[in-house]
Formats: structure tokens, C-alpha cells, sequence
């Protein structure tokens, strides 16, 4: 998942880990952000901050994920924004979950371009 | 790098705070002043004291987006050929138009240009630069639309939507196919029963055929998709046949002979109590005042329909009432995108009232967009 970041920053994992670090503490604002915009209805607000961090997943690597919130970004301006609560908290799950494996994960990339 | 050389300046213009760490992290390692702004305003004012070697622009910022930024420099600026390259994750066909026409000196969409790519053109363009040679605008990679069911060519997804049991899922694939297929949709005129058949699985092939006999008009995988979206009328007759749930319908309509053959229809139908209103504006009341559990409104002109469609809407949330629009083919559109996944139903204005008696009670095999 991490690969083109490794590359990106010239193989070193500190690095990959500070940039990781920046992304998942930007991800969480974001994160508020669509939280607040459910609360409050506001369409744009939501469909913002899932274009936002669509773009930081999908510089991270994390495609999918990253089509989840692009998915998001879309339906935000087709369909009522409370229906969309569920979609943020998925992907809230998801991140918070790759955030919790991302030092083994980075540790398996790393030896895997080391081997 | 020669340490007598003066460092390449770059400016990055990007909303989000990870992005611009990223790159600048990078670049400063390989001995490239970074300069960063995180909207669109910033980068004018920066840009009026101080003209970087390079510009890396992100287009979707607040207050002033990156497009305005770059018809600022081609247009207006000192600085008209400032290279600039351009870093979105925006990437429909009429969005890259509008960029293409600024001459941005690349275009990096960020699903086609993952990180090491994107380091990896800035330090090209960089190294052009420093040889003192310009940099020339390329085409850009132009990704395609968002596929949140299946990613994948038109064939795949209705590969998909066949192999696929799931409610949810098959939605997910229609919305796809819908936005694909979207503009082809509009060029044949406003609504259509294609779109109609697709966003309301009302009986599609009924819908199609009686509404619009040019059949030509669609290649066999529309033809194939309209099969596809013909579903059972299980659900809407078991609605029907819960009786005290369904007990009163109000008829949106000013046409007597419909509100007439209407209203009878109804009356033979045991346990249903037709209301009938002529004005948009008087249905409120009606709704909130009684339990209706279908609305059947002949839609007129879209903006006086506004205030009601609202409430109608937040009733549907929590509520067992479902709406049947009779759509005009004048301000569908509209109408189209204000109803667009609801659990609504449409069917064209041209129905008639012993059609639309049918539809009601099922024969039109009308389906849900959502399941309940």
C-alpha cells in the first residue's frame, strides 16, 4: 500500500512514517469536518472535505479507500446528507484501522524492498 | 547540485496541509526552495511580490480556486509564462477542457500520478528549467469517472449487475452506469425513459415504449439494461396489500378527469381513501394533516413544487409514504436531480389515468430505489 510513498521519499521509512503521521492527523480534521457537515446538512461542507481527503488517501496509496470518498464526494451532492452517515463512519473505521496497522505495515513494505 | 547555483524556487498552492508537507519535504531535500499556500488568494498575493521558478497548482482550494490562479498568470499577471503544473484530483472531461485552455505546463491528475510520479515530473520539469530551456504544456491523463461498485469498462458493469444479488450493490452499479451514461442521456432530450426507468425502476420497457417509440435511438446495451432494471412487483403489492398501511392516497393534479377516474379507481379498491388536491400549495396541509401513504403528483412547473417537495422529503425519512411523480418532459431535469434517490417513483406526464390507475395498483411493476 505504502510503496510509491517509500519511493516518493527515497526508501526511507522514518520518512514514510512522519508523512504517514501528517496524513492521518490531516485525515481525522477532515474526518470532523464531514462529521460536521452531516449535523449541520450541509452538502458542499461534506462533499469539500471527502474531495480533500480523497486526494490525500489516494497520495498515500490507499486506492480504494480513496474511491470510497470519492463516492462520497459524488453522492454528497445527489442524495440527502444524513443518508451519507454511515459512509463516513466507514471509512472513519477503515482509516482508523490502517492508522492502527501502519507501522506493520510499513515495517513489511520496508523489508520487502530491502530483501 | 552545484552549491554556487542559486536553488530553483518553488511555490506550492494546495488546500490540504498533508499535500504540501509531502512535496515540500521532498523537494527541500533535493535542494529546491518551497514556498506553500493553501488557497487560491494566497498564491495571488504571493505571486504579486515574488515569481517562483515553478508553480505546483491544485485547482479545488477555497476562497479563489486554482483555475482562477491560472487564468490570473496566463491573463493578467507579469509573469504570463510562469510554468505551472497542475495537481488535481478533479478529472471530468469538461474540467480538464477548462484547464487545457490555460496551457498548464503538465497536468497530474492524483489517481493516475501517485507520489513518486508526481516528484518525479516536478524534478523533470526542474531540470528543464535549469538548463534554461521552457518547459512545454502536455496533454493531460484524463481518469476515468468514479466507479464505486465496480470499477471497470460499461461491459464489466453490467457483467456485474447480472452476477450481483445485492439490492444496495445493483443500485451502486445503476448510479454508475447512470452517471456514464448521463450525458448520452441529455443529448436525446431532457428525460427520458431510459433515465427515468433507471432512477426509479419503473417498468422500463413499458415506460420505454409507450413513452418514446424511437427505439433506435439506443444501443443494445441500453436495451439490455432497461431488461435489467425490470424488476418484480413483489414489493409494491405487498404495500398494497397491507391494506391499513396504504388507507389514503392524495392526487397532486388539476386535470378533473384524472382526479375523477382516479378517485372511483380508488374507491373499488377496499380500505383506500383518495384526497385530491388541484394546487401544489394546498397539499401541504393535507399532509400534514392526515397519514397518506401514497402521493401521486402530476408535477407542473418546477419552482413553485419546491417548499412541498421539502417536506414531502423529510416525511419520507421517517414515514412509510411514498410519492409517484408524473414528470414533464419541460424542467425534468430539474426535477430529476432534486428527486434523484429518493424512494420515489416517476413515470412521464403523458400517462394516462387508466395507466396510471395500473401503476398504482402494481401492473407497472414499480419498485423502490431503496429497499425499505
Amino acid at each position: 500500500m505504502y510503496e510509491f510513498l517509500f519511493e516518493a521519499v527515497g526508501g526511507d521509512v522514518n520518512a514514510v512514517r512522519a508523512v504517514l503521521s501528517t496524513f492521518f492527523e490531516s485525515s481525522r480534521k477532515q474526518l470532523e469536518e464531514m462529521r460536521s457537515a452531516l449535523t449541520t446538512g450541509d452538502a458542499q461542507r461534506l462533499n469539500y472535505a471527502a474531495h480533500q481527503l480523497a486526494g490525500g488517501l489516494v497520495t498515500c496509496g490507499m486506492s480504494d479507500l480513496s474511491q470510497q470518498a470519492r463516492n462520497l464526494e459524488q453522492r454528497a451532492l445527489h442524495e440527502p446528507v444524513a443518508d451519507l452517515a454511515g459512509e463516513v463512519e466507514h471509512i472513519a473505521t477503515t482509516l482508523q484501522q490502517a492508522e492502527m496497522n501502519c507501522d506493520a505495515d510499513l515495517s513489511r513494505v520496508d523489508k520487502n524492498r530491502k530483501s | 547540485m552545484n552549491s554556487k547555483t542559486k536553488p530553483l524556487h518553488v511555490l506550492m498552492a494546495d488546500d490540504d496541509p498533508f499535500i504540501t508537507s509531502l512535496y515540500r519535504d521532498i523537494l527541500i531535500r533535493s535542494d529546491v526552495r518551497v514556498d506553500t499556500v493553501q488557497n487560491g488568494e494566497e498564491a495571488l498575493k504571493f505571486l504579486q511580490s515574488t515569481v517562483p521558478d515553478l508553480l505546483v497548482l491544485d485547482i479545488n482550494m477555497p476562497r479563489i480556486d486554482g483555475s482562477a490562479v491560472l487564468r490570473y498568470i496566463r491573463e493578467q499577471s507579469s509573469c504570463p509564462d510562469l510554468p505551472v503544473i497542475v495537481l488535481s484530483n478533479v478529472c471530468s472531461e469538461e474540467f480538464v477542457e477548462r484547464i487545457n485552455r490555460l496551457r498548464p505546463s503538465r497536468f497530474l491528475i492524483k489517481y493516475d500520478y501517485p507520489p513518486n510520479r508526481v516528484v518525479q515530473t516536478i524534478m523533470e520539469v526542474l531540470d528543464t528549467l535549469r538548463k534554461g530551456e521552457t518547459v512545454p504544456a502536455t496533454q493531460p491523463t484524463i481518469s476515468p469517472a468514479p466507479q464505486p461498485a465496480a470499477p471497470g469498462s460499461m461491459p464489466d458493469l453490467l457483467q456485474h449487475l447480472e452476477q450481483t444479488s445485492s439490492i444496495e450493490e445493483q443500485r451502486s452499479i445503476l448510479l454508475e452506469i447512470y452517471r456514464i451514461i448521463q450525458p448520452a442521456l441529455r443529448t436525446l432530450g431532457g428525460a427520458n425513459p431510459l433515465s427515468m426507468a433507471f432512477q426509479f425502476g419503473c417498468s422500463a420497457e413499458q415506460c420505454f415504449e409507450q413513452w418514446y417509440a424511437r427505439e433506435s435511438l439506443l444501443s443494445p446495451w441500453a436495451r439490455r439494461l432497461l431488461c435489467t432494471v425490470e424488476t418484480s412487483a413483489e414489493y409494491w403489492n405487498q404495500r398494497i396489500n397491507e391494506g391499513a398501511a396504504m388507507s389514503a392516497l392524495l392526487l397532486i393534479s388539476n386535470e378533473e378527469d384524472e382526479q375523477r377516474r382516479l378517485q372511483r379507481g380508488m374507491l373499488e379498491r377496499p380500505g383506500w381513501t383518495p384526497l385530491v388536491v388541484a394546487r401544489e400549495d394546498s397539499a401541504l396541509d393535507i399532509i400534514e394533516g392526515n397519514s397518506i401513504s401514497l402521493i401521486v403528483w402530476r408535477a407542473k412547473r418546477f419552482g413553485a413544487a419546491r417548499k412541498i417537495l421539502k417536506r414531502i422529503r423529510e416525511l419520507e425519512r421517517v414515514s412509510q409514504m411514498k410519492v409517484l411523480f408524473l414528470l414533464p418532459e419541460q424542467d425534468a431535469d430539474q426535477w430529476l436531480e432534486e428527486i434523484y434517490d429518493t424512494k420515489a417513483f416517476a413515470l412521464p406526464h403523458e400517462v394516462s389515468a387508466p395507466e396510471l390507475l395500473a401503476a398504482v395498483y402494481g401492473e407497472w411493476r414499480l419498485m423502490p430505489t431503496h429497499p425499505v
